[in-house]
């Protein structure tokens, strides 16, 4: 039989080709590179040793809270106590059959990569799109880089962290990417930010 | 109206689901007729405070205990359900 490839196509890539590749730079929206997805929820009473093996593994600093944290090509979302989304770049569409042989006992593991569409928002204005839509304080002093919070935007449920100063990313269930991305465009154009894609 | 949520932070009260009153619990399985009717049905009304179950659906998804004075819908403590029942 003949093996099929079937690349992996960005969710929100019709929607992004719309856009120019100039502008005032106040909002620039892009997909991140193509990475798994899996939530890792602990074990009951293996956070400790959960933490532990994971910093051997990926050499990454878990924190059980709701904080984004990176090490290499990992990065943790914490998204409930004992439950994180874990991505990791450039993988492989089978990947996290090896987190969760590598966590067995401590973690349950579970692929989400094809569920979630990620939107990465940057510039000046993307603070202020974001606070349009959740119902949480996105200034720096109260949402930091590292910050990470589960809420809802327009009544979709999202994950979002600040990755670098003033460069976020959410992520949300990915049948309703065109339903984000009209209230993405209608909260811009109300708030006088005309988004771009990065080049 | 806003909730602190132990793991989440501040988040308004349409993130949550209400499910009522914390204080009620299961009574063993050859407890009787009346005592079930009294654990499904009866509730005391008070014009104070209260420890309440929400469920962050649309945050962490987790049970909390929330402690509420039903006059002015002061907060005065939010838990996780799993650390309060402990």
């Amino acid at each position: 039989m003949a093996d099929l490839f079937l690349p992996a196509e960005g969710a929100f890539a019709p929607f992004l080709e719309t856009l120019s590749p100039s502008g005032n730079g106040r909002l620039v929206l892009s997909e991140p590179p193509a990475r798994g997805i899996a939530t890792v929820m602990a074990r009951a009473g293996q956070g400790a040793a959960l933490a532990t093996r994971m910093k051997a593994l990926y050499g990454i600093d878990v924190e059980d809270a709701a904080r984004f944290v990176t090490a290499g090509d990992v990065a943790l979302v914490g998204t409930g106590p004992g439950a994180w989304l874990m991505l990791r770049e450039g993988a492989a569409p089978d990947w996290a059959a090896q987190p969760a042989g590598e966590l067995d006992g401590l973690a349950s593991v579970f692929d989400q990569s094809s569920g979630y569409a990620v939107l990465r928002l940057g510039g000046a204005g993307a603070a202020t799109l974001l606070s349009r839509g959740a119902f949480i304080d996105m200034h720096p002093r109260a949402f930091p880089v590292g910050a990470a919070a589960v809420t809802v935007m327009s009544h979709i449920g999202a994950i979002l962290w600040q990755r670098e100063a003033a460069v976020y990313e959410v992520a949300i269930f990915r049948s309703y990417a065109a339903s984000f991305w009209h209230w993405i465009a209608a909260t811009a154009a109300a708030n006088g930010l005309t988004p771009m894609r990065s080049a | 109206m806003r909730v602190k949520c132990p793991y989440c932070g501040d988040r308004d009260v349409h993130e949550f689901v209400y499910r009522g009153d914390a204080a009620p619990v299961r009574p063993a399985a050859d407890a009787g007729e009346a005592a079930f009717a009294d654990y499904v049905y009866l509730r005391d009304n008070p014009a104070g405070p209260i420890a309440e179950h929400w469920y962050h659906a649309q945050g962490c998804r987790n049970w909390l205990v929330v402690e509420r004075d039903t006059r002015s819908h002061a907060i005065a403590a939010v838990r996780l359900a799993r650390e309060a029942a402990r």
